[in-house]
This record gives C-alpha cells, structure tokens and sequence, in this order.
C-alpha cells in the first residue's frame, strides 16, 4: 500500500511525463493524420490527429508507378551491404589499432582523425570518384563512406577498455588473432556492434546527396531521392516556369506526409528491437566511472 | 586554438596550391581545343560528317517515369526520338531539385552533357564566363533551318539567346499562360454586398478591404479579410520593386531592394499588418497553407496571389462548397507612383546551351531543328487519338490517366517549343477535364491571366546582369534586408522611410556602390542590344 502523500507526486510526475511523450509524438501523428486525409480536408486545414475524409490516395500516388519499390529495393542494397562493409572495416581497424603496442598506430590514428577535421571537397571528391572509375556504381558510395571517424573511436575505445587478461588467457590457450577476436572479443562487444551497426543502417537508409552527385542513371537512384522528387513535383514553386502539366488534383501536403511516413517506416519498425543495445552502446566507449 | 587555426591556413594554402598545379596541368592538356568555328565556305565535304551523329542531352528526372515505361533514359519516347530525328540522342538526368548542383560537378569533371539547359538565364550566363558553353551563331548559320528562321521571325528573343554579343543558349517563346505569373482575386459577391466596385487604386483598395472588415464579412469584424499566396510577386510588381530586376532612373541602374519605391511597397503591407486586413501570422505562414485554407473555405474576400495551377485546388473547394461565392480576378491598380503589373515571365522559355566540349555541334543542331520542327508536339500531346483528339485544332486529352502515365514524362524532352504562335488562353478550357467545375475554373483562370496581362510588369531591361560580385552582395545581406523589413511592417517602430535608409546603409557596406559600378558598366556595354 502506498501513501496519498507519495502517490501525489508520482501521479503529477506521470502526468508531465505523458505530457511531454504526447508533445513528442503530436508531430508524428498529425503527419500521418494528414497523409490519409483528403486533399480538400488538408487544404481546410481541419486536420489533426485524426484523420479527415479517409483516402489513401497519397500513398497510392507514390506507390502506383512502381518506382518506389524499384528505389526501395536500391536502398536495401545499398544499406545492407554498405552496413556490412562498413561493420567489417570499422572491426578491423579499431580492434588493432586499440593495441597500445601496435607500431605505427599513432601515424594510422593520425590520418584517420585529419579526415574528421578536413574533406576535400565535393568536386575533388567527384573527380577522385570518376579517376577510379566508380561512377554510377554503387562502390563510389560504399567506398567513399566505408569508415565514420566517430563510429571508429566509440569502438577502439571500447576495445581498449576490455581486460587485456581476457585476450591473454586465450593467447595461452594456444588461440591466433583471429580466433580471439572473433571468439572473445566481438561476443563481448555485442551492445556496441549493434548501436554502430544501426548508426550506419540508418546513415544508409537515409542516403541521398552523394546519391545525387554519383549515381547518374535514374533507374538506381536511392529511396529517399526518389520520394524528395515525387514531392517536388507537386511543388507549385518548382512548377512555376515548368511546361509540366500541373493537373495534379492531390495536395501536395499530403504526399510530402506519406512519403515522410514511408521513409521513416523500416527504421520505426526496427528500432523498438535494437533499443536496448542502442542505449547500451552509446554509453559504452564513454568512460567509466 | 592558435594551433588549428595555423592548420587551417597551412592547409588551406597546401590545397590552393595543389589546386593550382592541378589546374594547371589541365589546361596544358586541354590546350586550345575550342572548336574552330566551321569555314563559311560551304564545303561539301564537313568533318563533322565522319563522326557519328550523336548528341548527349542534360534533362530534369522529376522521378515520373513508371516502372513498366523504362527510365528517363530508355523508354518508348527515346526509341521515337531517336528514329524520327535521326541522331542517337543520350539523355542524362539531373535531379529537378539539386539540378544545378548536379550540373555543376558534371562540368568540373567533363562529364557534361553536349547539350545543358535552364530556365534561370543567369545560370547560362555564369557558364558562358567561366567558359564552359561555346557561341553558336555559326553553328546555326551554316547548319540550321528551323532555328534560324525562329530567330529571324522572333527577333525580340534574340537579345535574351545574346551574351557578350554572341548567340549562347537558344531559347523559344512561352505561350501566354507561361508569361502570366502573378495576380489578384476578388470576390465579386462580397463587392456587391458592400455595395463597391473593383478597386483600380491603391486608395480604393483600402476603402475596399476597410469596409469588407467593417461589414464582418468574413465572419466577424475581427478577422482578416486579405490572403496572400506564398511568392511576393504581386506587391513587389505592383511597386516595381521586384527583386529579380534593376531599374533604369533616368539612364543609371538601380537595384530593386533600393529604390525609392520601397517606402510605397513596406507601406502597404504595414497597412495591411496593422489594420489586421491580413493574418497576424501572415510573414511565418509557410506556404500560405492558413490564408489560403481562408480563401478556400470563403472566409477572405481578396486574394494577392497568383494566377494558374497553383491555386486551381483552392479555387475549386471555394467554388465546390460556396456556390454563392463569385471569385473574379482583379487587375493591378495603380498606386502613387504609377500603374505596374504583378510579376510576368520573360518571353523566353527554356536556354539550351552547347558545351565547348561537344563532339559534333552538327547533330546537335540537326536534333534541335528537329525538335523544334515537328517533335515538339508529339512529345507535348502524344499521338493522335491515341492520347488526344483534336477540338478546333486544339489536342485535347483523351483519358487523363494514361496521358499522366505515358505521355506526361515526355514533355521534359521538348526543350524548344513552338507553341506560342498558335495558343490561345480559350484554348486552356479545350484541354482542361470537362467537368463543370474544372469547366468554370478553366474559364476564370484564361480570364485571370488576360487581366493579370493587361498591366505589364515594369522590367526598364529584358535581363538582369550576372556577375558573382553582384550575387554576393545579395547572398550576404538579404536576411538581413527581410529583418528590417520584417521589423517595419510588424513593430512598426520604425517607418517605411527609415527601413528604406536601414536597407540602403546595408547594401552600401556590403559593397552595393562597386555592385552599381559593375551593373551601370554592364548596361552601357549591352543596351546597344535592348532595343
């Protein structure tokens, strides 16, 4: 049995906390409210939370020439393998240069962290891209974003916090390299590989300028380009001074909603499951106490 | 902090200089490979006749291609293009949105198409100074048929396709509703109820809205009476100071953003703010989403907004909903320094400029005649009784569905039209659906485009100058510019004199005397070529 006196205070503390959750979430809502209203409801501005006039006419504008799914399928291979290069990389240069011991390590460290201070630019980046002859591939992607200078260090720094006796027992047991960094280091290192694992998903999920500057053909353009031009061309803005025939009975609030809601989708679904290991992986590298 | 600074000043150094060496070591390579203009002679024998016809072409993916058509690059429309112009024709898309950006690391890289275009002439205009595109006056005269006899026959294009004297980027003219822009809208039933007739001056204007507020017309004596639709295009044509123009004061130029007709401009939205005519929140509303949601459900009586598609939605829920409301549009009036019109198009439609690099100019003009020729209409209205009909010569659409799937696209291939000489605004009713009420919206919005055509916009020279002195001026004081204005329609703690010499000490200390100097000197050199 609790008191009145310590219920009154929690009670006002829930009260607040929903308050804010709600503020959080009101946003959220009224987009996907207004990606299912009709477009004269919208342009009443009579929607909210709830949706007016039910039609799914905003999703069926994106979804309908089958262009979506083309992009979507562009972006789940973009993002899969970029994430798994990406994972591969990062592993394999934090966990040698977290050995203090390692010759060379200040040099290697060194030049990673200038790529944190300084980037060449965009059209030496484009021209580096288009020497290599990576134009229009996905590789002038994967390649040219293999490493984040962050992600590197949250998972070198959490390599050099793990007890150097863990490594060593294993060394006399007769273990190679490898098998101590697949077999004991890594399982322990799980929460971090799952945070940075969906800090670069997402980083790829959300892919879109250097889509635009790399990638030529418009048949392999990422999701989130595609859904930016389907917004844009109901765009009165853009169309002004465009020959399009803007005939386009949808409004183009509505659109911009569903494809706000179509693009944050997989993320939402994914990320309840991946919480936990998140929120581990970010405190992780940080120091201890 | 010392340390990173000399960081960055070291590298920064370190990158110019490889920079340079860089481009240095390009330019030795390239040498002179400007294309030598082709000997007037008229020899039989042409080099560009060895090479294959083949012509690559810039184009806006607007991402509206469905799956099962192909692609921007590969679909019906190509394999049409390619057959009936004769010349293996390469479209590259470039993102609408992120167009020039997209151009721009092309160029850097030479991977530009032969053929690059843009509505925004200044574009072309940076890419013929920093030498990117090549004149084609030549080219035209010794292979061209159609685009020459355009030119000839549409000499008032010619001054605009001009920079430094020289043809750059072909452009055609824009049909009547691609000139007309801005607009206004009253409704004529509230005009009744108060017993007053359409405002032609600015003074009357007020007496309008004064007594459309006064009678609580819009649902009570508090609420606004005025919406405004997003682009300052009417207010600022109807002052003149439309920010895209420099204005001729007795023979000297001067920028749009210091003439004195500002005072006149910030007053009338000072008035419009402090009379509560228009919607407190009228300067945050983005995209005007709150007045026009005013407009549409009947509750403002006078709409500063443009004309055409981009208000079509609202008109149509007004129209749907309020069967009494009669919303008719509203000529400019004249206000104390003359009688101007909102904003309205230059003539010219899209620039097509030719790469310096191009490989074979010949088929590129071959493929341009061509468009300009016949091609232009196919790829605007698809086949005959396939996807239109004709009604009084006009194409009209059979089934707006499968036109938005098959042919809509195809439009973005048609870069020079020849549509301007045969339209007609009438003919906006033929091609609008033929429901009632698209009917009778298509009818007022030919009639909004005639009145909002019957004042001109005041443009004292077809174009502006470019030149990245001038832009950067701008670029570094405009937000600055809109605080000040911001600051005397809303506080109201200074007047719009006082705002007009904030704007001008601005403009000075950002360099505005050597922008002047840069623009009077540009329109000596050019005015030769306004008449």
């Amino acid at each position: 049995m609790v008191v009145w006196k310590e219920r009154v205070p929690r009670l006002l503390l829930y009260f607040i906390l929903g308050l804010c959750t709600f503020s959080t979430l009101f946003p959220f809502l009224n987009v996907l409210a207004v990606s299912l209203s009709s477009g004269e409801a919208i342009r009443a501005g009579s929607v909210s939370i709830w949706p007016r006039q039910f039609t799914w006419d905003a999703y069926r504008n994106l979804i309908d020439d089958g262009q979506l799914f083309i992009a979507m399928k562009n972006t789940v291979v973009m993002t899969v393998v970029g994430t798994s290069l990406n994972m591969l990389v990062t592993i394999m240069a934090a966990y040698p240069l977290s050995k203090l011991d390692l010759r060379g390590r200040g040099l290697v460290l060194g030049m990673i962290i200038f790529t944190m201070l300084f980037t060449g630019g965009l059209i030496p980046q484009f021209l580096l891209i288009k020497n290599l002859g990576l134009m229009n591939t996905y590789w002038s992607l994967w390649l040219s974003g293999l490493l984040s200078t962050y992600n590197f260090f949250v998972l070198k720094t959490f390599f050099e916090g793990l007890p150097s006796e863990l490594e060593e027992s294993a060394a006399i047991d007769g273990a190679k390299d490898w098998v101590v960094l697949v077999r004991i280091v890594l399982p322990l290192a799980l929460p971090v590989l799952a945070a940075l694992t969906l800090f670069y998903a997402v980083g790829w999920w959300n892919a879109y300028y250097n889509v635009l500057i790399f990638i030529k053909s418009s048949t392999q353009m990422s999701l989130m380009v595609k859904l930016y031009q389907m917004i844009d061309n109901l765009d009165p803005a853009l169309l002004i001074g465009d020959s399009t025939n803007a005939n386009n009975a949808l409004p183009p609030e509505g659109v911009r909603a569903g494809a706000a809601m179509l693009a944050s989708l997989p993320i939402l679904i994914i990320y309840p499951f991946l919480q936990k290991y998140f929120v581990k992986g970010v405190l992780m590298g940080s120091v201890k106490g | 902090m010392k340390r990173t600074k000399r960081w960055v000043l070291g590298s920064t150094i370190l990158a110019m200089t490889l920079g340079a060496a860089l481009a240095g070591c390009a330019k030795s390579e390239e040498g002179a490979s400007g294309s030598p203009a082709p000997s007037a002679a008229g020899k039989v024998e042409d080099k560009y006749d060895k090479l294959p016809k083949a012509v690559s072409v810039s184009m806006y993916d607007r991402g509206a291609v469905a799956a099962e058509e192909g692609s921007y690059e590969q679909n019906r429309w190509t394999k049409w293009i390619q057959e009936q112009s004769g010349v293996q024709v390469k479209y590259v898309p470039v993102p609408r949105n992120q167009a020039q950006d997209k151009l721009n690391t092309l160029i850097a890289s030479g991977e530009a198409p032969d053929l690059i275009w843009e509505y925004d002439r200044n574009y072309i205009g940076t890419l013929v100074s920093q030498g990117v595109v090549q004149p084609i006056d030549d080219y035209i005269n010794q292979y061209s048929t159609v685009i020459k006899n355009y030119i000839n026959d549409n000499p008032e294009l010619k001054p605009l396709m001009t920079f430094d004297g020289k043809i750059y980027g072909i452009t055609t003219k824009r049909p009547l509703n691609g000139l007309a822009n801005g607009g206004m809208w009253i409704r004529q039933d509230w005009l009744d109820k108060v017993g007053m007739k359409a405002p032609t001056t600015e003074e009357e204007f007020f007496a309008v809205t004064k007594a459309f507020k006064e009678k609580g017309l819009s649902g009570n004596t508090n609420a606004p009476v005025v919406s405004m639709f997003v682009w300052p295009n009417v207010i600022t044509g109807l002052y003149a100071t439309h920010s895209t123009q420099w204005y001729l004061d007795g023979g000297k130029m001067v920028n749009s953003r210091v003439v004195d007709r500002n005072v006149g401009a910030i007053n009338f939205e000072r008035k419009l703010y402090e009379n509560v005519y228009i919607d407190k929140e009228y300067l945050t509303d983005k995209n005007s989403q709150k007045m026009m949601a005013d407009w549409a459900q009947g509750k403002s009586g006078i709409l500063i907004g443009t004309v055409g598609n981009g208000i079509d939605t609202y008109m149509k829920d007004l129209m749907k909903n309020f069967p009494d409301a009669n919303p008719v549009p509203l000529a400019a009036f004249s206000t104390q320094y003359g009688k101007f019109g909102s904003y309205q198009e230059t003539p010219a439609n899209i620039y097509v400029a030719f790469n310096k690099n191009m490989k074979n100019p010949k088929a590129a003009i071959q493929y341009l005649d061509w468009l300009l020729d016949k091609g232009w209409y196919t790829l605007a209205n698809g086949i005959e009784n396939t996807h239109f009909r004709l009604v009084n010569g006009v194409p009209q659409v059979i089934d707006a569905d499968k036109f938005k799937k098959e042919v809509a696209y195809a439009g973005e291939y048609a870069i020079l039209r020849n549509d301007a000489k045969t339209f007609k605004l009438e003919d906006l009713m033929v091609k609008a659906p033929q429901d009632p009420l698209s009917q009778r919206w298509a009818k007022l919005n030919a009639e909004a485009m005639k009145t909002s055509l019957s004042v001109p916009f005041r443009r004292d020279i077809p174009y502006s100058p470019n030149s990245p002195e001038i832009s950067n001026v701008f670029a570094s004081i405009e937000p600055k510019l809109i605080e000040i204005r911001t600051r005397a329609i809303v506080k109201g703690d200074i007047t719009p004199e006082q705002a007009l010499e904030m704007i001008r000490k601005e403009y000075k200390s950002a360099g505005g005397d050597k922008a002047d100097q840069i623009a009077q000197e540009w329109y000596e050199k050019n005015k030769a070529n306004f008449k």
